[in-house]
């Protein structure tokens, strides 16, 4: 018995497209920024190349003309391109100009100490006069403009490549549905249906790979089951059958014995010259009588073995009678006494014959038990009872209970506690397989609290003769 | 020779009328940060300012003074020519000019740079364009107006935006000569290299310049505020101040001997002109 609690496979999908999505999101996007990094930092370089160029060029004249307000105009406005943390220029007559970025983003006169972090990019260049040194001029970078870029660009990559695999993941997920999920959960349906012995549910999917050839196999599998089931049930009418022979034989010794002394007794009194016509007439009506009685027990017998194709309109206790019929007398001859508690009056529209069938069962299996246990004063109560949408059956015996491990499978197929001559393992499991498949009832047993077992059949109302 | 290129230096000093009168006749003028002559960082706004100031007290008109930075000159240099009266009366709109002070400039070096030639003294004195062929001489930009007639006499000039950057480049030896107002050179080296003022020598033009008033050609009583000022100029000049104040500023200089007749001979001249 599995003890494993049941999950979805539609959840764990779902879970397994997140977790993708967002992991594929996640190594697209570092892989993304490491490429937008590498290229930003190369594209920034050539900048700070272009820059350094540049600035060199416009000191040429500021720094021969030794215009410190000049250059320092210069290295402010070069200040305002944010990605500028510090600038430090040099020339001739002790010429030091230094700019740097503080933390709250001002530009302040000061050169930057070597304690500072080294910056991201840093370049240097003379500044040539005539081909004459007259200066340098060091521009350094720092990264902060550049992570903040790439960050805005990494959100912003995230997020588009998490919308377009969130879109692709919704579109594998419908595509999963329609060709996997939803035919899965069609088969499942149908399985948890055969699992309640209900074989009548068939996969419907027509698809041409192999969830199609799934259900197919599936739906071939219910199918023999099916056949199985009916072979079963003709294997347990043909066992019911024996039992019956077995009745007739024993019901037809009486009055083939009544007949044969009635027709002796005719010889002998036709032998002794003795016999009158009333004598007779009264042998021959006994003997008719008892042939009357065995063309009944041939009906009986008749009526239950004849196929019932159709259903009828019956009284659950006509039907109940009606077996009494047949296995009445044996009930009789083991003096089992028989108890009727009829309280239902309403006509349902059910398989009589099969009814009967299971009727039958139980009732051998009781009066099996009462014999086998020799029980005192053995006795079957039958009773019936309805409500607005049910009939109640119970037939009980006053015989011994039934142990509890053995109550869990007497309608298991195939077991018995009987010997091989005696019992097949078929009754119950049929008559269970009838009340629930066929009539759409329910049967179980138990162990009544003074001793003895009671097998209880609800069978619905069914009026409806339309079928 | 040497006169053309002095005229050169005159409109540093001019300044324009830029203001309306009222029952208390009020001018504002304008001038060019130039100490120690003008400045509004200095007492009275320097040496053209007090004589200014003079002057309007004793013309009985109120006169404030807008300063400007140098860069005016620098990046206008068609009104600059103040030195040359023919030359401003024909191309530019001043109603009246009326010379207040003189200036006088000097050709400066460095004497550590000088050690091979004879100008390393304070006694040098240049005199012919001669002496300056293959030179390169320093100047503020906006001061020079026909840089050919130089060149063709092999004398090399380099314009410079500011007074210090001239002074630091004839001491780093990048010039040989800076042409400089004197008060304003003093000033400057005094500035930069306070321990080494005997190392910057300097030869004078020994030729005086304008310092003058200028009033709009747009001003429509230009002619009776000029004779408020000159009124005024001619009073302080007789009471003693006029010499107070310029004496004040040369007083490491002796005070120029024909400076008077000077100032006298240029009222005349830009009267005369105007009078054509």
């Amino acid at each position: 018995m599995h003890t494993l609690t049941y999950s979805s496979i539609r959840v764990k999908i779902i879970f397994l497209l997140f977790i993708g999505t967002a992991s594929i999101s996640s190594l697209f996007s570092y892989y993304n920024h490491s490429v937008k990094k590498a290229y930003m930092t190369h594209e920034l370089e050539k900048d700070v190349d272009r820059k350094i160029t540049r600035l060199s060029q416009n000191l040429v004249i500021p720094l021969w003309e030794i215009d410190t307000q000049w250059i320092d105009m210069i290295a402010d406005t070069e200040m305002l391109d944010e990605v500028v943390s510090a600038m430090i220029i040099t020339g001739e007559d002790n010429l030091k100009i230094c700019k740097k970025r503080s933390t709250n983003e001002e530009i302040i006169n000061l050169c930057a100490s070597e304690k500072e972090e080294t910056p991201f990019i840093s370049r240097s260049l003379k500044v040539l006069h005539d081909d004459k040194e007259i200066g340098t001029v060091t521009v350094h970078i720092s990264d902060h403009q550049l992570n903040n870029a790439l960050f805005e660009n990494f959100i912003s990559n995230f997020a588009i490549t998490l919308l377009i695999i969130i879109f692709l993941s919704i579109a594998l997920y419908l595509a999963l549905n329609i060709y996997i999920l939803n035919p899965l959960k069609k088969i499942l349906d149908v399985v948890q249906s055969a699992t309640n012995n209900d074989y009548t549910q068939k996969v419907d999917i027509r698809q041409n790979d192999e969830i199609g050839e799934l259900a197919h196999g599936f739906n071939t599998m219910i199918n023999s089951i099916l056949d199985k089931e009916e072979m079963l049930i003709s294997q347990s009418r043909q066992a019911a059958m024996g039992e019956m022979i077995s009745m007739i034989a024993h019901q037809w010794r009486q009055p083939i014995t009544v007949i044969a002394m009635g027709a002796n007794n005719l010889l002998i009194n036709v032998e002794l010259e003795n016999s009158d016509s009333e004598t007779i007439t009264n042998t021959a009506n006994k003997i008719l009588e008892q042939t009357v009685h065995l063309s009944k027990t041939i009906d009986d017998f008749r009526n239950f073995f004849s196929p019932n194709k159709h259903k009828e309109l019956v009284l659950v206790n006509d039907v109940i009678e009606e077996n009494f019929e047949v296995i009445g007398k044996s009930l009789e001859n083991n003096n089992i006494a028989l108890k009727k508690e009829y309280n239902s009056a309403t006509p349902i529209f059910i398989y009589s014959r099969e009814l009967m069938q299971v009727f039958i069962n139980i009732l051998k299996n009781a009066k099996e038990a009462l014999v086998e246990n020799k029980i005192k004063n053995p006795t079957i109560t039958v009773s019936t009872k309805e409500d607005v949408n049910n009939v109640y059956i119970s037939i009980c015996n006053n015989g011994t209970t039934i142990p509890g491990d053995i109550l869990l499978k007497i309608f298991d197929p195939y077991f018995t506690t009987k010997d091989e001559k005696n019992g097949t393992g078929l009754g119950l499991y049929m008559s269970k397989t009838i009340v629930e498949k066929h009539l759409h009832g329910s049967i179980n047993a138990e162990n009544q609290k003074n001793g003895g077992v009671c097998f209880n059949i609800t069978l619905p109302k069914e009026t409806d003769t339309n079928e | 020779m040497l006169q053309i290129i002095l005229v050169t230096f005159a409109l540093l000093f001019g300044l324009a009328l830029n203001a309306q009168n009222s029952n208390t006749l009020s001018i504002v003028l304008e001038a060019n940060e130039a100490p120690p002559f003008w400045s509004k960082t200095l007492a009275h706004n320097g040496m053209g300012g007090e004589i200014i100031y003079e002057i309007s007290k004793a013309a009985g008109i109120n006169t404030s003074i807008v300063f400007k930075p140098l860069s005016r000159l620098i990046e206008d240099d068609t009104n600059n020519d103040l030195g040359n009266p023919a030359f401003y009366i024909v191309n530019q709109d001043f109603k009246e000019i009326i010379p207040i002070a003189l200036y006088y400039a000097s050709f400066y070096s460095y004497a550590k740079n000088h050690k091979n030639d004879g100008n390393r003294s304070k006694d040098f004195q240049i005199t012919s364009f001669d002496e300056l062929k293959g030179k390169k001489i320093g100047l503020l930009k906006g001061t020079l107006i026909d840089h050919s007639y130089f060149e063709n006499k092999g004398i090399l000039f380099e314009q410079s935006y500011s007074q210090e950057s001239l002074f630091k480049k004839l001491r780093l030896g990048r010039l040989d000569y800076v042409i400089e107002i004197n008060l304003v050179a003093q000033e400057v080296i005094k500035k930069l290299y306070p321990s080494e003022l005997d190392n910057f020598i300097h030869s004078n033009m020994n030729t005086s310049h304008p310092i003058a008033i200028m009033l709009a050609n747009e001003q429509p009583n230009a002619h009776e505020i000029a004779k408020k000022y000159k009124k005024g100029l001619d009073e302080i000049i007789a009471n003693g101040i006029y010499r107070k104040i310029v004496e004040k500023y040369y007083s490491q200089e002796p005070f120029p001997e024909n400076w008077l007749e000077d100032l006298q001979r240029y009222t005349q001249l830009y009267t005369l002109q105007e009078d054509d």
